[in-house]
């Protein structure tokens, strides 16, 4: 005799592998979503550190006499929210203008001051501002404006790509709820017959519970394995310096959600069978 | 035996003005009032449509009475929170009319499901379901499935899976009606052995001649409404 007794006859291998398979394919979408939400974030965040978190500074110099470096430094610098403020050295002047001008000798020409600002969170008319107060003439060079229409755009990706996974989820969900519903007509003799012997509403629900969670589990994993072999297959069949993929390298903890999507798909349909089973014994007396 | 609405309220069950009806329709019980003392055997009689299987389902719980107060154990059935009714439920063994065996378990197995479903299933159970399957004289169809089996071993292993969680109170609804005479008469014998033990039996039948064979106390339905016929001791 078996240890425990199955309360509920095994189901068919046709609808078992139809469903396992409906499980997969959303668990596969809800991957593929979340890993390219994590994805798109990166290059906004990678663009808006590198570039769009950039400014650059022009101070002229004139016979006058421009400021002294070191007191356009400071007084950026004291800006709040300013990270970093580097002085372009001048050979890499030089090596700007190598391109234009060629090899010839620049000593002599009145070469702007350069300068790197990093923005941090720091208000750019505040930056405007204070090279004002020591140099007039100077003018700043924002790099978030040209940027902030890709910005946009990826924001907006990335909010689809949400919306695509919560849909998903709860495509998922309501696919466990009409199987569980049609799995309780199907039982509905094991059902009574058990209820009338004094079973709980909880024992009654866990072989429910226990199917929708094993196939829960089994579709999250094939769908998330799936999804993986096709980044890999994208990662090898593009060059990804090219198209910035490197950029969008995920860190650590995205990739722990999206190991988290089998257990999800797992206990989401667990729960949702659960209740609905506890929801359809509570009309029995 | 049967009592009016003054017997003790310690009694197995106690029906007070009964009525159901399902849905909107008209009343299939009507002022149900009776008393069923611990210990003892009665059957249900009546014709077909006077209303057995419904009082039955009211006796194990699976209907609640449209009017009326049923008292069970001791337990006034309408004011117990549904959470404790699983538990009520475990001192009654059901003979379902159509047996409901559950053909994806073994024989053995069927008759250990109350037990597994209740979480009572423990080292003796196989022993107690093993002995049980032999008194009911299934003893060589411990892994058979319900559909191999013939009516009558169905019939059975239906009072088999009733006994062993050794109900309190055990109600069979026409037990013998797709047996033979010679079937019914040891199926019969096997009710009142489970009644000498100290169980309460309610069995719902209409074979005139096995209540003859088998004399005991009767509660009459007819029309929905109660006649009570005190039976003769044998």
């Amino acid at each position: 005799m078996r240890p425990t007794l199955p309360l509920l006859p095994r189901q068919g291998p046709g609808r078992q592998r139809f469903l396992l398979w409906i499980i997969a394919l959303m668990a596969y979408l809800a991957a593929l979503a979340l890993m390219g939400v994590f994805m798109i974030g990166n290059v906004i965040s990678s663009w808006q550190a590198t570039v769009g978190g950039v400014a650059t500074v022009v101070v002229p110099t004139p016979p006058e006499g421009a400021p002294a470096p070191r007191v356009v430094v400071d007084r950026l610098l004291a800006v709040e929210g300013v990270t970093a403020v580097r002085v372009v050295p001048e050979w890499e002047l030089d090596a700007l203008l190598a391109p234009w001008l060629g090899e010839a000798d620049l000593e002599g020409l009145p070469l702007p001051q350069v300068y790197e600002v990093v923005l941090g969170r720091a208000d750019p008319a505040r930056v405007r501002a204070a090279l004002a107060a020591v140099a007039p003439d100077g003018e700043i060079t924002e790099h978030q404006a040209p940027i902030a229409g890709l910005v946009q755009m990826g924001q907006s990706i990335r909010a689809v790509g949400v919306l695509v996974v919560l849909l998903v989820v709860a495509a998922a969900a309501g696919t466990v709820v009409f199987t569980t519903r049609a799995s309780l007509v199907i039982h509905q003799h094991i059902i009574d017959l058990v209820h009338m012997m004094g079973a709980t509403d909880h024992r009654i629900a866990r072989p429910f519970r226990e199917r929708a969670l094993q196939m829960g589990l089994a579709g999250g994993l094939v769908g998330v394995g799936g999804a993986l072999m096709t980044l890999v297959l994208v990662v090898a069949m593009v060059d990804t310096d090219m198209v910035g993929l490197s950029r969008a390298a995920m860190t650590g903890w995205q990739w722990l959600c999206v190991a988290a999507i089998p257990p999800a798909f797992a206990l989401v349909p667990m729960a949702t069978a659960h209740v609905t089973v506890l929801r359809a014994l509570s009309r029995l007396p | 035996m049967a009592g009016g609405p003054g017997a003790k309220l310690g009694a197995m069950i106690r029906f007070e003005n009964v009525g159901l009806r399902y849905g909107s329709g008209p009343e299939v019980l009507r002022d149900l009032t009776f008393t069923l003392e611990d210990g003892t055997l009665h059957y249900l009689t009546g014709v077909s449509g006077a209303g057995k299987t419904s009082l039955l389902r009211l006796m194990y719980l699976a209907l609640r009475p449209t009017r009326g107060l049923i008292h069970l154990f001791g337990h006034d059935v309408a004011r117990t929170p549904r959470h404790t009714l699983p538990e009520l439920r475990r001192r009654i063994g059901v003979v379902f009319q159509d047996y409901r065996l559950l053909d994806h378990l073994t024989a053995l197995e069927n008759v250990l499901l109350p037990l597994a479903v209740t979480g009572r299933l423990d080292d003796s159970s196989l022993i107690h379901a093993e002995e049980l399957m032999h008194w009911v004289g299934l003893q060589d169809y411990l892994h058979a499935r319900p559909p191999m089996l013939s009516g009558g071993q169905q019939q059975r292993l239906a009072i088999a899976r009733a006994v062993i969680g050794r109900p309190k109170l055990l109600l069979a609804d026409e037990p013998t009606g797709n047996v033979d005479d010679q079937l019914a008469h040891r199926l019969m014998r096997l009710f009142e052995e489970l009644n000498r033990h100290g169980t309460t039996v309610v069995i719902a039948t209409h074979n005139a001649r096995l209540i003859a064979d088998f004399p005991h106390p009767q509660l009459r339905l007819e029309g929905g409404m109660l006649a009570t016929v005190p039976g003769r001791g044998r």
